[in-house]
């Protein structure tokens, strides 16, 4: 999987969760601020990125999920770490 | 044309929110678009229980709420009961108090992959337009025969240290009270991690409000999954301090990743959730597992969202009349 296919089905996965169209889940937009969403969708999110991509993220990542940069970050590290 | 008269008919209907439909809709036209509005009663059984002096509406209820729309705008083909099957993901973002108008908008995405089977996509805003749930799911008119469990039920997770939590332990630490109160008993092993929980089913339905039964007896798979949420709950505190003096302390579903909806409970039988928390984060947990009634399985749940809210107590809530709007469902119908 290249990153552009890992950054690209996280933007859909994170658009879906707050709701707004995938061009506007830019790479180092806020989700919380920016996007609106609070600390359950945040969850939610790391949640639907381990369904997804079928990996463990250590929920003390959850502070570092800030935009979809970081988070593409902390799924390479766990597929990096499942392979 | 005939009167749509069957809808509802055919389960259980706990709190009705919608009754059926008022006026003529031709049998032949397949709804793919349904848009209801509804106010909340401010005093309903509802808010009795969920919760004493912080009245919300229980996010299982939104679902029954919206469920009871669609059947009776004539969602199902021929106006027939539908059916909770399989819930793809389910977001709770806000709640909605009494008195409160919200709007359901929901829309068929396109056929299960079962026969009879119609997957549905479902948003509740408030008048602001601003989301209260969304949710995708899977509806049939055909009714359920639940599935045969493939392990015996296992003693995973219990052991010598096991807390047993009897109807005074759980009324101490749920917030919920009649008639939403939907845990009888729990036991809860050692590392806090692992629950059984169970809930007998009576056939007056006491659970149901102002429902009333029908010739279908099944417990509605919504206030199934009320109450595994309210046992999933039991499991979202590791360690219990009451809460401040003053404060009441609200459990909230915040979601699903996905549930799957095997059949009903019968009265007399009793519901066993067995919950294993996946994640626990400071606040929330993520609690997966499956319902089971005497070696049947009724419903497999995958990360249920849960989180404690310690809230000022708001006292009596206001009084305001009860109403109901009227639905739109006609206008929004598209003729095939």
């Amino acid at each position: 999987m290249t990153n552009e296919e890992i950054q690209q089905r996280l933007r859909e996965l994170i658009a879906e969760v707050v709701e707004v169209e995938p061009e506007l889940v830019q790479d180092q937009v806020n989700i919380m601020t920016d996007l609106g969403a609070d600390s359950m969708r945040m969850i939610e999110i790391l949640a639907r990125a381990e369904d997804e991509f079928g990996i463990t993220i250590d929920q003390s990542n959850l502070g570092r999920m800030v935009s979809l940069d970081d988070i593409r970050e902390i799924v390479q590290d766990a597929l990096a770490a499942t392979a | 044309m005939p009167l749509l008269d069957g809808a509802g008919k055919g389960r259980v209907r706990p709190f009705v929110f919608f009754d059926t439909p008022r006026g003529p809709r031709p049998s032949h036209d397949r709804c793919d678009n349904v848009v209801a509005s509804l106010t909340l009663p401010a005093r309903s059984p509802v808010f009795d229980g969920h919760y004493p002096g912080h009245p919300l509406l229980p996010g299982a209820l939104m679902l029954e709420a919206a469920l009871q729309a669609m059947e009776a705008a004539g969602a199902g083909d021929d106006g027939q009961t539908l059916f909770l099957r399989r819930i793809d993901s389910l977001q709770l973002i806000r709640s909605v108090r009494p008195g409160e108008t919200f709007t359901i908008e929901a829309s068929r995405r396109g056929e299960g992959e079962a026969a009879a089977r119609m997957s549905w996509k479902v948003a509740l805003r408030d008048a602001q337009r601003r989301r209260i749930a969304a949710v995708t799911l899977v509806v049939s008119a055909a009714s359920m025969s639940a599935l045969p469990r493939a392990t015996p039920v296992s003693d995973d997770g219990l052991d010598a240290g096991q807390t047993v939590l009897d109807a005074v332990s759980i009324v101490g630490r749920l917030p919920h009270r009649a008639p939403l109160l939907l845990v009888d008993r729990a036991v809860r092993a050692a590392s806090g991690d692992f629950l059984r929980a169970q809930r007998a089913i009576r056939i007056d339905h006491p659970d149901l409000g102002e429902g009333e039964p029908t010739s279908a007896m099944g417990y509605p798979a919504t206030l199934a999954l009320e109450s595994c949420a309210q046992a999933a709950g039991l499991l979202a505190l590791d360690t219990w301090n009451p809460p401040r003096a003053g404060m009441s302390r609200l459990l909230i579903l915040g979601g699903a990743g996905r549930v799957d909806i095997h059949g009903e409970a019968m009265p007399g039988e009793v519901m066993v959730h067995e919950l294993r928390v996946t994640r626990r984060f400071s606040g929330a947990v993520l609690v997966s597992g499956t319902t089971c009634v005497d070696g049947r399985v009724l419903m497999d749940v995958h990360n249920l969202l849960l989180s404690f809210r310690d809230e000022a107590n708001s006292g009596e809530y206001p009084p305001c009349t009860v109403h109901m709007d009227g639905m739109t469902a006609e206008d929004s119908c598209s003729m095939q």
